[in-house]
């Protein structure tokens, strides 16, 4: 049988099959999508692969028409090229928006530059997602880091409202966004382990505890931290009572064992890394020291994640427990927000 | 009337990019309303540009000239040096201003009646025709009407438009008027010598300002038509444009002038009549008033309270005798086939003098002041509710008078000149007999028109089609032609008009028959004929059987309005099962909705008979000449295979299903078992005779020249490809009507879906069933793109078929996707269940239906979720339907009716074709949408129609061009009264 010279299908209202849109997403060709539906069991009684093949073609023509729009989601919202229900809408620009983990964690700390978007065939052969979608990936985020870039206020209510997206993708791309701004250090071989996921989790308890709502860091903030390196003359007062604090079989006894021996490094690494910020090659840094100065020689003494979070909770001195901090007493509260940050970063660095 | 225009542009917005430089737009906007243009001021710099203009004022000597002008708005980029550049334009049509909102009052002239200036406000889409929608601008337009009550007018403001072929829901009608029909001629600015120098733009949006000046100077001309006949709307209005080439366009319409009330400002009881004559327009709106309630039925009252104006109808004046012989009855008219005729005549022969440009309701409105003493004559044919008494008279003499009496009878139709109506809707009660289809066809050879003002050979050509139309009607005995259309197909210079519809008697009487009766009735609507290679002819038709278990209901309309006698041998004729007095035919063949309380039994489904010829290669006076011998022979084979179908699907049984269901009709009054036991009957005959028609199969199929003399072969492959044609699956109904036949109306939910479907391919053989074997297929396609909404029922179907080139086919299909609820699918499974147990070769259709039957369940399960949230999620529901399902209509907003010309000049780039269409296919119901809901919020397009959709490719160009022809009735809807239902 010919293949029709035209075929078309148009309803007054557009009924998204969200099973094609997530191909689509992902970057299938049509005929690739037409056939993981038939494998899929999509074909009704009497219903040929011609028919299915129509369908997604249908489908996809609709779609690339509302990507053009979907670039502006206020615009899309706007739309009237196809009738959407308002909950179909934002479904739709929620998952358009929203990306594969493995492929973002390729793009995070690196500017979104044409010159990226040329490399995103490797991100491809490492993620095993088609390029296609890595693009679009790719395009989000760099069109989402143009215009919030250029703009004033809050990066979290911008993302909401220029982009229409929902809190929890929203947040991600802020962290996204921060990540990027910052240019943390985030490929290197030993972090090469680590996921999106954690990334996001780091970022974004940076950005609650050291950064403003514009994603600005407290410059101030790590200028003062530089008076901790202060509480390093205490340092076995210090030992003293984050051992205290641990007594009692809080920690395992390897972890015990190696902490009586090791605080001193262990300590040292944490106020050299807190005093170091206000560089900004070592606060690119500071998932790479995190990594190799806290988590590896912690991991290779064995402890567990519950020691590690013991540990982080003992050394959250407070300004009765140190006699430095009895003295000078916005020293305490410089070491609690940045320990407020940079433990729950440990944690999770230490998990993955 | 002088009237005043007033424009406001307030603001832009989305503009797309003009000035490549700087990334912006320096729009300003020209607003022109006949020769007059005035412009706004230069926004610079703005893709959302604020004008917040003054008024602009346009005065205008005559309200026609608002009628027949569009406003158009043309946005423009503003450029220093080289010429502004179009960025795009916005067509207005004024005529929703001119018409009083509401019909209120009994008083039906409108003259005065202008009341406060309307107003149009909000944001439109700017339209180009080679970029499609670039952005919205937001205008105010003001009309104010001076009234002047100059007699001589040629304006017909306050004329209301329905494209719904039936009375606007809210309204009653008080006096049908009359058929009325206009035609304006023009010369086709893309065959004009200046079209060689202009650029494609210029070009199309000539077309497109002249396509939109036509139609609303054709909408005038009937408006004129039908103040003067005393009314004060049309209803079933259509409109055509006949793209005739280097000919010209014609733009014709039709509908049936009505007076039209407010059903709330209807008078209580019918009043005696009291104001007799005096001049034409207090006449009409008096005797109206004598039968207002029970006009149209819509409160069905006695026949005897209606007898006031008999007296006087009963002797009417001899009027001129008809221009042609009483026609004898064609030999196949009384199985209710279709009376074919055909004539090939040569426009110059044919010319039929006339001294008025206009005919039809023109001359018969004057022939109606002539005789002030008597109403409209054509009231008494055409209407038969103004004077329901006087007809009732009339159609006893019909069936039992002389030849002798029948023929003064006749006269006085004649006189009439067409009693025809375009509606397909009607109340019960209202159509006492159904006689059968009746149609007339004529081709033509096109030449040019030397002055586009003369439309007389057009007129001509109509009148003789109509003419043949109302005696094959007489034929039939019957009085009226109902649902009635006409449609043109055109092929180089030979043009074949068809017109048909369905011969009808009418009135009130048939009220006192309360008893049950099966019968069987059909939907068949000639799709097109189309000429070239091949002339190809499709027809749907539906079937419907009568439910022996409804206690109210009307076996008249199946009975035959004529004598035993008069039919020809041929004609199968029972008594009818319950009465056993009248006459019923096996088949009923109609183009009209199922009247209503007419008891269905089964339910109903499309049947669509499909023919294809080859033409020989010939040009002008010979194919014109071949065409016009052949009609007769495709009309016989669409004929025959409609009827074939119906014995196939085991619905046309009239004569087994009558008699089973006299013999159950005491004690068992389940229908569904009975029609069920019916269909399996039927198709195990089927079986054998299927088995028998194979060996000749391959006979047929050998012989590719199919052609009359070998009737016989293609009969049998026709037959065969037929069979194959698979019913609709589980979940689905398709039907051409706009309701399903034999299924509760409650149980449709809601309008989901709009569909149109645009299938252009190759055709390589003009063989029937290579034709049946694309449009099964298009139907298939339907229910797989439309498997997420079932369980749904496709109602109001409409196909066309087009042959654009040697070797081209292009077909459309447009529906309604209706949402069923939960019990429909059980009975839905019950009857496939009985049809695929009988089916002769189980081409994979059986298990298939047992797999999507187990999926029933949870799918109805997903869909009633769905359903909770469906309404109010769009902004506008569009239907071809002439009602809302699941709503109600509470006000009628108004007539649109649209012509785009879309034209692409790169291909490729928009995805081919298949990217150049959808995407002019969703732009096209979003102009729509915005035009809708400019008027206000909640507002449904229903009687969508698209009767016109040209396609030229021309991909070695990398270019197209489409031209498409929508419209429908915009309505304000009420969704609370269903609410509970869903």
């Amino acid at each position: 049988m010919l293949i029709p010279e035209l075929d078309i299908f148009v309803g007054n209202v557009f009924i998204i099959d969200w099973e094609i849109f997530k191909l689509w997403l992902d970057g299938h060709e049509c005929p690739s999508a037409a056939s993981i539906l038939q494998q899929r069991g999509s074909l009704m009684a009497g219903a040929t692969m011609d028919m299915l093949h129509g369908d997604v073609l249908d489908h996809y023509r609709s779609f690339s028409t509302l990507e053009r729009l979907l670039e502006v989601p206020t615009l899309f919202v706007e739309q009237r090229v196809l009738q959407i229900s308002p909950n179909d809408q934002t479904d739709i620009i929620e998952k358009y928006y929203d990306f594969d983990d493995a492929v973002m964690r390729e793009l995070i700390g690196k500017k979104p530059s044409s010159k990226l978007r040329k490399e995103l065939d490797d991100v491809c052969e490492k993620t095993g997602v088609l390029v296609r979608s890595c693009r679009r990936q790719f395009d989000n985020v760099r069109r989402i880091y143009k215009q919030v870039d250029e703009m004033t206020g809050n990066v979290l209510d911008n993302i909401r409202q220029q982009f229409l997206l929902p809190d929890p993708l929203a947040r991600r791309y802020a962290a996204i966004l921060f990540l990027d701004w910052v240019r943390f250090e985030t490929h290197k071989r030993k972090l090469a382990h680590l996921t999106f996921n954690d990334f996001f989790v780091c970022a974004d308890g940076l950005l609650r505890h050291w950064a403003d709502e514009e994603c600005e860091l407290d410059k101030e903030f790590f200028q003062d931290l530089r008076e901790i390196k202060a509480i390093l003359e205490r340092e076995k007062e210090a030992k003293t009572v984050t051992l205290r604090k641990l007594e009692g079989g809080r920690l395992s006894t390897d972890a015990a064992g190696d902490l009586t021996q090791n605080f001193r490094s262990l300590f040292r690494s944490l106020v050299n890394i807190a005093t170091g910020l206000y560089r900004s090659r070592e606060l690119k840094d500071l998932f790479i020291d995190l990594q190799e100065k806290i988590v590896e020689p912690c991991k290779c003494a064995r402890w567990t994640q519950s020691d590690m979070e013991s540990f982080i909770a003992a050394i959250n001195f407070d300004a009765s427990e140190i006699e430095t901090f009895r003295r000078e007493t916005d020293l305490p509260i410089l070491w609690r927000r940045y320990l407020r940050a940079v433990g729950p970063c440990i944690l999770q660095l230490f998990a993955s | 009337m002088p009237g005043k225009v007033k424009v406001r542009v307030l603001a832009g917005r989305n503009l797309p990019v003009m000035d490549r430089a700087n990334d912006t737009t320096d729009a300003f906007v020209e607003i022109r309303l006949g020769t007059v243009t005035q412009k706004t001021d230069v926004c610079r710099r703005s893709l959302n540009p604020q004008w917040n203009s003054d008024w602009f004022r346009f005065e205008v000597q005559d309200d026609a000239e608002l009628q027949d002008e569009p406003l158009q708005i043309r946005v423009m980029d503003h450029d220093t040096y080289s010429a502004h550049d179009a960025i795009g334009k916005v067509y207005l049509s004024l005529s929703p201003l001119l018409a009083p909102e509401l019909i209120s009052r009994a008083d039906t002239a409108p003259s005065g009646s202008a009341g406060g200036p309307s107003v149009i406000s909000g944001w439109i889409p700017i339209y180009d025709t080679l970029h499609g929608i670039r952005g919205e601008v937001n205008v105010m337009v003001k009309v104010d009407l001076f009234s002047d009550f100059n007699k001589f007018r040629h304006s017909s403001c306050g004329v209301q438009y329905f494209s719904s072929p039936c009375v606007p829901a809210g309204h009653c009608v008080q006096a049908m008027l009359g058929f009325v029909h206009e035609l304006v001629v023009n010369d086709d600015p893309e065959y004009q010598w200046i079209d060689k120098i202009r650029t494609p733009r210029a070009s199309n949006e000539a077309r497109q300002t002249l396509f939109s000046k036509l139609s609303g100077e054709v909408q005038r001309r009937i408006g004129v038509n039908v103040i003067e006949a005393g009314g004060n709307a049309v209803i079933g209005y259509r409109q055509c444009f006949d793209l005739e080439g280097e000919t010209g366009i014609v733009v014709r319409g039709i509908g049936t002038a009505v007076s039209l009330v407010r059903t709330e400002a209807r008078p209580s009881s019918p009043s005696p009549l009291s104001r007799q004559p005096g001049s034409g327009r207090d006449r009409d709106s008096s005797a109206v008033e004598g039968s207002t309630a029970a006009s149209a039925g819509l409160r069905p009252v006695p026949s005897v309270q209606l007898m006031p104006a008999t007296p006087e109808q009963e002797q009417p004046p001899a009027t001129p005798p008809s221009p042609r012989p009483f026609a004898a009855p064609a030999p196949a008219a009384s199985r209710g086939i279709l009376a074919a005729a055909h004539q090939f005549v040569k426009d110059r022969l044919s010319f039929r003098r006339r001294g008025s440009r206009r005919t039809g309701a023109r001359a018969l409105s004057r022939e109606a002041f002539s005789t002030p003493n008597f109403q409209p004559v054509i009231e008494a044919a055409a209407s038969s509710t103004t004077s329901s008494g006087a007809d009732t008279k009339l159609l006893a003499q019909l069936v039992t008078t002389s030849a002798q009496q029948r023929g003064q009878q006749q006269d006085n139709y004649e006189s009439a000149e067409f009693p025809f109506i375009t509606l397909r809707t009607f109340p019960s009660g209202f159509i006492t007999h159904i006689g059968g289809t009746v149609s007339a066809r004529s081709v033509k050879l096109l030449d040019r028109i030397h002055h586009p003002e003369e439309s007389e050979t057009r007129d001509a050509w109509w009148a003789e089609v109509r003419t043949e139309v109302r005696s094959h009607c007489k034929s039939l005995a019957c009085n009226v032609v109902l649902g009635y259309e006409e449609a043109t197909t055109i092929w180089d210079d030979v043009c074949v008009l068809s017109a048909y519809g369905t011969a009808a008697t009418v009135n009130f009487a048939a009220l006192g028959l309360s008893e049950p009766l099966a019968a069987a009735r059909c939907d068949s609507r000639e799709v097109r004929s189309a000429l070239r290679l091949d002339a190809s002819l499709t027809s749907q038709a539906l079937v419907i059987l009568e439910e022996p278990d409804s206690s109210v209901s009307n076996c008249a309309p199946c009975h035959l309005p004529y004598s035993q006698g008069s039919a020809p041998a041929s004609a199968l004729q029972f008594n009818c099962a319950v009465c056993r007095k009248s006459k019923v035919p096996d088949v009923v063949f109609s183009t009209i909705e199922p009247p209503g309380g007419l008891p269905v039994t089964g339910r109903g489904c499309l049947v669509q008979a499909r023919v294809c010829r080859e033409k020989a290669d010939v040009k002008s006076e010979v194919l014109a000449k071949e065409v016009s011998d052949r009609l007769p022979f495709l009309e016989y084979e669409l004929h025959r295979q409609l009827l074939t179908k119906l014995r196939i699907l085991g619905m046309n049984a009239l004569f087994d299903l009558t008699r089973r269901i006299t013999e159950t009709v005491a004690s068992n009054r389940e229908a569904f078992n009975i029609s069920d036991q019916d269909e399996s009957g039927r198709t195990s005959d089927e079986e054998s005779e299927d088995e028998e028609d194979k060996p000749e199969l391959d006979l047929a199929a050998g012989n590719k020249d199919a052609c009359i003399l070998e009737m016989d072969d293609t009969e049998d492959a026709d037959l065969l490809s037929m069979l194959m044609s698979r019913p609709p699956p589980e979940l689905f109904d398709l039907v051409s009507t706009s309701s399903v036949p034999g299924v509760p109306e409650r149980l449709l939910l809601d309008d989901r879906q709009l569909f149109t479907r645009i299938v252009r391919t190759k055709l390589s053989s003009a063989s029937n069933r290579q034709l049946a074997q694309t449009v099964e297929k298009i139907i298939q396609g339907l229910y797989f793109k439309l498997r997420k909404l079932a369980p749904c029922a496709l109602c109001g179907l409409r196909f066309s078929v087009d042959l654009p080139e040697d070797d081209e086919i292009q077909i459309s299909v447009y529906g309604a996707a209706l949402s069923v609820s939960a019990p429909l699918s059980k009975q839905a499974s019950l009857r496939s269940a009985g049809a695929e147990n009988g089916s002769a070769d189980g081409t994979g259709e059986g298990p298939g239906g047992d797999r999507s039957a187990g999926r029933a369940g949870s799918v109805t399960g997903a869909l009633k979720a769905q359903n909770s949230l469906w309404r109010g999620d769009y902004d506008v529901i569009i239907t071809p339907l002439p009602h809302v399902t699941g709503g109600k209509v509470e006000r009628w907003l108004g007539n649109l009716n649209f012509f785009f010309i879309r034209e692409c000049t790169g291909l490729r780039e928009v995805g081919g074709l298949n990217g150049f269409m959808q995407d002019l296919g969703s732009p096209r119901c979003w102009l729509w949408c915005a035009h809708t809901s400019l008027r206000s919020e909640g507002t449904q397009l229903v009687s969508y129609f698209m009767s016109q959709c040209v396609l030229l490719p021309n991909p070695h160009k990398n270019q197209a061009q489409c031209l498409v022809n929508v419209g429908g009735d915009a309505v304000l809807v009420g969704h609370a009264a269903r609410s509970d239902d869903g």
